[in-house]
């Protein structure tokens, strides 16, 4: 009687033990993932306010603007999965986020030169990167989002926060803007890396619409313009629809002297991520990476 | 005596506190001359503190060039749903394009091709865009043998009948394949002006690099004929200034002679006069 007692005690005492072990599974997974999108949204935060006070703190005279207040910004990385839908939402958002960020093209001159004394090139901050991961319904070998799918998602989808489209938000949203894609032929797909980059107004002075050329042509790249660059003989270039290929390279598209704000999406393939990194004439993140 | 001081006590302080009210807060007192004078400090503060912000409205088109693309598109599609063949028709030309770009896109996936207008600030602001499916772009130009395969169908004073004969028997067939015009994937339509080139619209065609069509100026004066071999591609017409004087005689691969388009009225083998003689069929 006695050791049957035993045995209904250690069984109760089991389960009160696995129940508690699978509650505290259950409440730190909960606060664990709370966490880290706190700790996202912290540093969006904290970059958002640092430009801000960047640019209320700047201080003019003589035509002269200095700005003393440093930048606390951070890339953050981001593994991120769901339907073709889903993907192009949490990459329009994240574009739409760091075009928020940095002040919506609202700043007269850019917001990382610390003075408009000396113009010089433009520079890009990588807001974040993003990998894509597989998902039950959008897999690695299934046909990516072309480059034209995601330009017109930009083009239709509201960007609820704003009550607007996103070509729009970027285009007038706070001052004028534009959204350029470098994707390669594969397109957005699980399996890939992205990095979305702010870069700034040229401080030239002079109005300079061209964005990419070929031999004094324009390629007629506009506000949104999903790009799809190719590896082929003379390396990586510009092809345009049906493959054909310009002698257009990502230096011309990043060293350009633009007076706008724009967003970059840009396809972290080991040739592009090379010459984006040479070409955009990268800020350092308070990592310092 | 006890109330009377209580009562001056209260009395004296009173009268100062009146006082003071008047000499700060009348209109013209004291403190409406300190506020005055932290506004003027404000607004200079304001002018040295802070960056200065510009603002972004939605971009528009002007009446006229919208009209222009509007125009342009009900021809395509008309020329599209036609059931003629080896038909011409007219969008009715582009106005002054400055500050704007027209691009078309062949997207090869979708079938379609995508018309972008670009305007606004920096002249990179997209204010149009419209697929129009089931058709890819083409163009009279390319090469010389594009061009003169093209002369010889149908810049002549034949008849219908028997340039349709031509057609159908020596170009585009499995036989003898001559192309008379060239598909393209991309054409960009703008405004050019300088001190050393010839002002007005230009086309061009980015994968045909330099050398061939892009490095001439105003290279559209199409009189704003479109063409349709097969009611799938839709051609525009380059062109180039006549060296040889008004007739319809020096065409190369940058395109057609501007007369042979109606630049010269007095031209009778140029496409508009063959149209209104009923030697060549319009799609519409």
């Amino acid at each position: 009687m006695v050791h049957k007692i035993h045995k209904k005690g250690d069984l109760g005492f089991l389960v009160a033990i696995i129940i508690v072990i699978l509650s505290f599974m259950l409440i730190a997974g909960t606060i664990f993932g709370f966490m880290s999108g706190a700790e996202e949204k912290e540093a969006e935060t904290l970059c958002k306010d640092s430009v801000a006070l960047r640019a209320a703190a700047s201080f003019s005279a003589g035509g002269v603007e200095a700005k003393i207040a440093p930048l606390l910004c951070q890339t953050i990385d981001k593994k991120v999965s769901g339907s073709k839908e889903e993907v192009q939402q949490i990459i329009a958002d994240k574009m739409a986020r760091c075009w928020e960020i940095f002040g919506e093209g609202r700043y007269k001159t850019s917001v990382f030169e610390n003075t408009n004394a000396f113009s010089g090139d433009s520079k890009c901050f990588v807001c974040s990167t993003i990998l894509v991961e597989d998902d039950r319904n959008f897999k690695g070998e299934d046909t990516g989002v072309t480059a034209l799918e995601f330009e017109n998602f930009l083009r239709t989808a509201d960007y609820p926060k704003k009550s607007m489209k996103y070509l729009d938000y970027f285009q007038y949203g706070g001052g004028p803007g534009y959204v350029i894609g470098v994707l390669t032929p594969e397109g957005i797909k699980p399996g890939r890396a992205y990095g979305i980059a702010f870069k700034a107004k040229s401080t030239s002075g002079e109005l300079n619409p061209i964005i990419g050329t070929v031999g004094g042509t324009s390629i007629g790249v506009g506000a949104v313009s999903m790009l799809v660059f190719g590896v082929g003989t003379g390396g990586l270039g510009l092809l345009i629809a049906g493959g054909a290929a310009l002698g257009v390279g990502l230096a011309d598209l990043f060293q350009e002297d633009v007076t706008l704000d724009g967003i970059f999406l840009v396809d972290l393939q080991k040739d592009i991520q090379k010459e984006f990194y040479k070409s955009c004439n990268l800020v350092a993140d308070i990592a310092g990476t | 005596m006890v109330a009377i001081k209580k009562l001056i006590s209260y009395i004296i302080p009173l009268i100062v506190l009146i006082l003071f009210v008047m000499f700060y807060y009348n209109p013209t007192g004291a403190f409406e001359s300190v506020k005055n004078v932290v506004s003027d400090v404000n607004a200079s503060l304001d002018s040295i503190i802070g960056a200065e912000e510009v603002t972004a409205s939605k971009p528009t088109l002007p009446p006229a060039q919208q009209a222009d693309v509007d125009k342009l598109i009900a021809t395509m599609e008309r020329m599209k749903s036609s059931d003629t063949k080896f038909c011409f028709d007219n969008y009715g030309g582009f106005s002054n394009l400055g500050g704007t770009t027209i691009t078309l896109t062949y997207d090869p996936s979708r079938k379609s091709t995508f018309i972008k207008v670009l305007r606004g600030v920096g002249g990179v602001q997209e204010v149009f865009f419209k697929e129009v499916e089931g058709m890819k772009p083409c163009v009279i130009a390319g090469s010389e043998d594009v061009v003169e395969t093209f002369n010889t169908a149908f810049l002549n004073t034949n008849s219908w009948d028997v340039k349709s004969y031509f057609l159908n028997n020596f170009i585009d067939t499995q036989h003898l394949k001559k192309e008379h015009f060239t598909p393209v994937n991309s054409i960009q339509i703008t405004y050019k002006s300088g001190w050393d080139v010839s002002d007005g619209n230009i086309i061009r065609i980015p994968e045909f690099g330099t050398g061939t069509v892009n490095d001439v100026n105003n290279n559209l004066i199409d009189g704003g004929m479109l063409y349709t071999p097969d009611n799938e591609h839709i051609c525009f017409f380059p062109t180039i200034p006549d060296p040889f004087g008004p007739s319809c005689d020096g065409s190369d691969k940058d395109g057609l002679d501007d007369d042979c388009l109606g630049a010269d009225l007095t031209e009778d083998i140029s496409i508009t006069r063959q149209l209104k003689e009923g030697k060549l069929l319009s799609c519409g």
